[in-house]
């Protein structure tokens, strides 16, 4: 579905992704780990448009997408939840929804149904006309990820969705990720909390200084030992393999 | 009393189109935190065109208005593209000091097509006035607040119930989470230029109708009108924009009757003086004062 070869992106002399390459099939959870400014959103801002490549080839669905604009790229059907959610505070969470949905909708506003709206997001469904900076940090999160998939994606590329949130909260998230992909999206996920990443993702792809030094399905990067070390703490493996 | 009544009513009803050529600035402002000083000019430029068609041809008053209409937003389109569109999102500074140069640049074609220092331009009017009670109302006056409570009402409406509305509410918002929602904000910004240009002949031509009259100046005139209005009401506020022309209109009708006609300009000079110290983020300006003032550092 989606394939990254080669891809460099530096920052006035500074090399943020270096040569990196990738791929997400239809229907995976992806996720790129690393440490902070390991280059994780870099390489997402990449795919989406946000910034342009150095060199690098990036293809969607067989066709080249490098260094088109993000509304060219949210039209091929990417969409990213950026870090920091960025909601727009002064609108509502009703019209934070329509803007994301600003690509599929006419000339004249009309309130979109939104069958799943409740399922997916009980805490927003009753908060249409609340203006979104009142929501708590938890809601503005569920807030992003409503956004994106407002803005209706084949391929949902999420930076760190769990940032900032309780544990509760967070779980709440991962949940919610694993939904999504059972509804048929997939998903191409960054994330600092390696534990769960990897008992939700299928693939991960394990970032260090801009270049990828591991690969491979989830369940056995778990039980890689330089991973454990590095990211999982000291303790014992064998504590969070899922049986 | 009456006096003062009378004043006050006249006051609004000129406010009117200084708060329309507020909206310009201000909408402009909001969505690029960038100001268009080619603006008034803009408008000079659009009745200047017809201007040139009554003069030389004398058509229909109804063509002029729709000449000067036409005009200033292609005028507005080519200001949009030479100063905002071509110029880095992070250079306000080189926006506005190319706005500034284009400015220049629209005045002396203005000069060129029509080269005496004055014309009179074509009223839509009829003018009359006619008697309420004690006061006097004067017929453009009104069609002047008519005017430009349909456009408010018509922008309202845009910016709230349309697709291409909320982007631009977005996009003011946060220009880089509408990136990332698949606004295309080149696209909207281009249409926000053609909306405010829009927005300014119509200003512009119920100032010019009244006066009867049009000279190069107008573009200089037009452009302190609407940024005095605009900061007085909070810069990047479209209600502050409303506002803050009614209040300009209504103080200056009132220098004028008290004070005398060569105190008109200054009063306005001295009220923004006063605002700017007392209140720095304008009338309803005080909810984006922070982002203002980032804004304003990188100007």
């Amino acid at each position: 579905m989606l394939e990254v070869r080669g891809l460099v992106v530096s920052y006035g002399g500074l090399r943020a992704v270096d040569g990196v390459s990738l791929e997400v099939r239809p229907g995976e959870i992806v996720s790129i780990i690393g440490m902070n400014g390991a280059g994780k959103t870099s390489i997402l801002n990449a795919i989406s448009g946000i910034v342009s490549p150095d060199t690098g080839e990036i293809r969607f669905e067989g066709a080249s997408i490098g260094g088109l604009p993000p509304h060219a790229v949210v039209a091929r059907g990417i969409v990213q939840v950026p870090e920091g959610r960025l909601i727009f505070g002064t609108l509502s969470v009703e019209e934070n929804l329509s803007a994301a949905a600003h690509q599929h909708g006419g000339f004249v506003l009309r309130r979109r149904a939104r069958p799943n709206l409740r399922g997916l997001f009980p805490a927003l469904a009753d908060k249409l006309d609340r203006p979104a900076a009142s929501l708590s940090g938890g809601e503005a999160q569920m807030l992003a990820l409503a956004r994106g998939i407002e803005a209706e994606p084949r391929l949902l590329l999420l930076d760190e969705p769990s940032l900032g949130l309780s544990p509760k909260l967070s779980a709440d998230v991962f949940a919610l990720i694993s939904r999504l992909r059972d509804q048929g999206l997939t998903v191409l996920l960054v994330e600092q909390n390696v534990r769960r990443t990897l008992a939700l993702a299928d693939r991960a792809y394990v970032l260090e200084s801009g270049r990828i030094t591991l690969q491979g399905p989830a369940a056995e990067l778990m039980s890689d030992e330089r991973l454990v070390s590095n990211y999982l703490g000291i303790s014992s493996p064998a504590s969070f393999v899922p049986a | 009393m009456i006096d003062f009544v009378q004043n006050t009513v006249d006051g609004i009803m000129f406010g009117s189109s200084y708060a329309l050529l507020a909206i310009g600035f201000t909408i402009v402002f909001g969505v690029m935190r960038r100001i268009n000083l080619a603006f008034g000019a803009t408008i000079m430029l659009g009745a200047y065109a017809g201007t040139w068609l009554h003069v030389h041809y004398q058509v229909h008053v109804l063509v002029v208005v729709l000449t000067t209409v036409v005009c200033t937003v292609l005028v507005g389109i080519y200001v949009e593209r030479l100063c905002f569109h071509a110029v880095r999102r992070d250079a306000a500074l080189a926006s506005m000091v190319s706005s500034f140069v284009v400015w220049m640049q629209l005045e002396e074609v203005a000069i060129h097509l029509l080269p005496e220092r004055t014309y009179s331009f074509p009223s839509l009017i009829v003018a009359g006035s006619f008697e309420l009670g004690p006061f006097l109302l004067r017929g453009e006056q009104i069609t002047m607040l008519v005017l430009a409570a349909v456009m408010v009402g018509a922008l309202h409406l845009l910016l709230h119930r349309t697709r291409y509305g909320l982007a631009l509410r977005a996009i003011s918002e946060s220009p880089r989470a509408a990136a990332y929602m698949g606004i295309d904000a080149a696209w909207v910004m281009l249409c926000a230029f053609a909306l405010v240009s829009l927005v300014g002949a119509v200003a512009g031509y119920a100032i010019l109708a009244t006066d009867e009259q049009i000279t190069p100046f107008f573009g200089l005139w037009a452009t302190f009108k609407g940024l005095i209005a605009m900061m007085l009401g909070g810069m990047g506020s479209l209600p502050g924009a409303i506002l803050g022309g009614l209040l300009l209109g209504v103080v200056e009708a009132h220098a004028q009757w008290y004070l005398g006609n060569e105190y008109k300009d200054l009063s306005a000079y001295v009220l923004l003086f006063a605002m700017l110290v007392l209140r720095p983020g304008g009338l309803l300006g005080q909810r984006i004062l922070g982002r203002e003032e980032l804004a304003f550092r990188r100007v």
